[in-house]
């Protein structure tokens, strides 16, 4: 059984049509985690047809997707599948990153922007920010990517059972592959495209992840 | 005696009998009581015989008395500040957990 999770947080103009996207491509499980949003996505992801699950209070991605993977796993989900809820990515990737998993037998598949040219990257994120991003997260994780910070994943339950996201915020996209590193589980990339309409992490967002990250030694 | 020094005395006395107080009703652990009376103690020495600073500041190579204990006070301040800091990211992950706990059980009963 194949889960979706998608963590949203004030996503209700554009959540409904991720989730008939994902409908169709013939993902049947698809779990919302509405993060203590202040608009209608509950209602829409509802209405659309997935099983919504909300916080009551804001908590953060990382604390929504570990909600979602703790859910599909009590569901008996056999693969969990991490996608954004905003549209950026593209259902179809699913399909192919399933058959990835398969074909080279491996426990997660992480997405990567970088991995062909169907992503228009804006230039200063291509060539400046994410590559220094890349740098500092590769060091981190100890694993070597070719994107930081991609929130598609595909896993295997056993990876979800045993990767426990405690990072709250964004520092749960550099958690998540040094997890894997510290567990062993087998990885590939795979090519992911990324639609852009909005600028992502900012200098401000970026420092406050590698303060999460530098903070979480000390609350072990 | 100067009045800053009976101003400050009276407030560490204040502060010692807040302390007691607030382990009597069981808000403070008694490490974490003796601790801060132990520090109030000796602020309040301190401020009645300033010149013991003179040789604490001798002992650590520091020119005057008030600058060591600036020093002191500053790391110890940045110390404390820290420990906020993380006993602050454990209560956020507290209501984290809270917050998960909630909406599965609010999952399971729909």
């Amino acid at each position: 059984m194949i889960f979706v999770v998608l963590p949203a947080f004030n996503e209700e103009k554009k959540i409904g049509r991720v989730i008939r996207d994902l409908f169709e491509h013939g993902f049947n499980n698809i779990v919302v985690i509405d993060d203590g949003s202040k608009d209608n996505t509950s209602l829409v992801a509802k209405t659309a047809g997935a099983t919504v699950i909300k916080h009551v209070i804001n908590r953060g991605q990382g604390a929504a997707l570990q909600t979602g993977n703790e859910f599909a796993l009590k569901q008996g989900a056999e693969i969990i599948v991490h996608f954004d809820a905003d549209g950026q990515f593209e259902a179809q990737d699913i399909v192919s990153g399933l058959t990835r998993i398969e074909k080279d037998q491996v426990d997660v598949v992480l997405g990567s922007r970088f991995l062909d040219k169907r992503s228009k990257i804006p230039f200063l994120k291509k060539y400046f920010i994410l590559p220094i991003s890349r740098l500092f997260n590769n060091f981190f994780t100890g694993l070597k990517l070719t994107d930081v910070h991609n929130g598609f994943r595909i896993m295997r339950a056993k990876v979800a059972e045993k990767i426990i996201i405690t990072q709250d915020g964004m520092a749960h996209n550099s958690q998540i592959p040094r997890l894997i590193k510290d567990y062993g589980f087998s990885f590939v990339e795979h090519p992911v495209k990324v639609l852009y309409f909005e600028s992502g992490q900012g200098l401000k967002g970026g420092i406050k992840i590698l303060w999460d990250l530098i903070i979480a030694n000390f609350t072990k | 005696m100067l009045v800053i020094q009976i101003i400050l005395i009276f407030f560490f006395v204040f502060a010692i009998f807040k302390v007691v107080g607030k382990y009597i009703s069981h808000e403070l652990a008694f490490f974490e009581a003796l601790s801060w009376v132990f520090f109030w103690l000796l602020a309040a020495i301190v401020s009645f015989r300033p010149n013991y600073t003179v040789n604490l500041a001798k002992f650590l190579g520091v020119g005057r008395g008030a600058d060591a204990v600036i020093y002191l006070s500053v790391a110890l301040l940045f110390f404390i500040v820290f420990r906020i800091f993380i006993r602050l990211e454990k209560i956020e992950h507290q209501i984290t957990k809270i917050t998960r706990q909630d909406s599965l059980e609010n999952k399971n009963k729909s």
